[in-house]
């Protein structure tokens, strides 16, 4: 028991960045986060002795961690807990920088993820993570077909404001 | 924004939210904190009590 604490440890620090990477992207209060964050990591600890090394680990991790924060998120709206989503209109994009530096990518990127909901967030993270839909689907327990639809729309809707941008429309 | 773009605000993106490092035994305390919990124990003490039930149906059966 202790060994496979042991091991289980060592897999959260060298994979730690998944984790707070998506505590971070669905939470912007340092105590929510740092909450969440613990609420991934014993649920990883419960899934532990199911996983199976068939799959990467960290596909296991995104999928515990993100199945995690949506039930969370979930939860939260249904009690109307949530924290207000950070809708960022169509002018605030406009008013961001038209030549594109990393730094304005990084704030655009930002900005686009916190316009979505949270099941379209956990597509558009694994999509940039390069899972394919059938992967996304199996994961968020969604059918591929819904994967699918989403990802357009959210194309759609990225396209259109970086199009806004980039002509200053 | 093209997709090769948004790759690599990705990347700068993951690098910028992964400060909030957390160290080996934080992660160890963590576990332990939860295996003490008093729910945790409640569960432990309510699994043994199953198990020993069964142990005696199983000794009465025999």
């Amino acid at each position: 028991m202790k060994t496979c604490k042991k091991h289980f440890v060592k897999i959260i620090e060298e994979h730690q960045g998944i984790i707070n990477n998506l505590c971070a992207i669905y939470y912007k209060n340092i105590e929510d986060l740092h909450d969440t964050r613990q609420d991934i990591i014993l649920q990883l600890w419960k899934a532990f002795p199911s996983f199976r090394a068939e799959s990467k680990v960290s596909t296991w991790i995104y999928k515990v961690s993100l199945n995690t924060i949506l039930s969370k998120k979930r939860k939260e709206n249904r009690q109307g807990k949530s924290e207000p989503m950070e809708m960022v209109t169509n002018n605030e994009f406009i008013n961001q920088q038209v030549s594109f530096s990393f730094d304005d990518n990084l704030q655009l990127l930002n900005q686009l993820i916190a316009t979505l909901k949270d099941t379209d967030k956990a597509i558009i993270i694994l999509f940039l993570e390069g899972y394919k839909n059938k992967e996304m689907a199996e994961m968020l327990g969604i059918t591929t077909t819904n994967v699918s639809t989403r990802l357009n729309r959210i194309k759609t809707v990225l396209k259109e404001k970086f199009k806004m941008i980039s002509y200053g429309a | 924004m093209e997709p090769d773009h948004l790759k690599s605000a990705w990347e700068m993106l993951k690098l910028q939210n992964t400060q909030h490092h957390i160290n080996g035994e934080q992660i160890f305390a963590m576990l332990d904190e939860q295996e003490n919990s008093p729910v945790f124990s409640t569960l432990k003490i309510l699994a043994n009590t199953v198990l020993l039930f069964v142990i005696m149906l199983c000794c009465q059966g025999g």
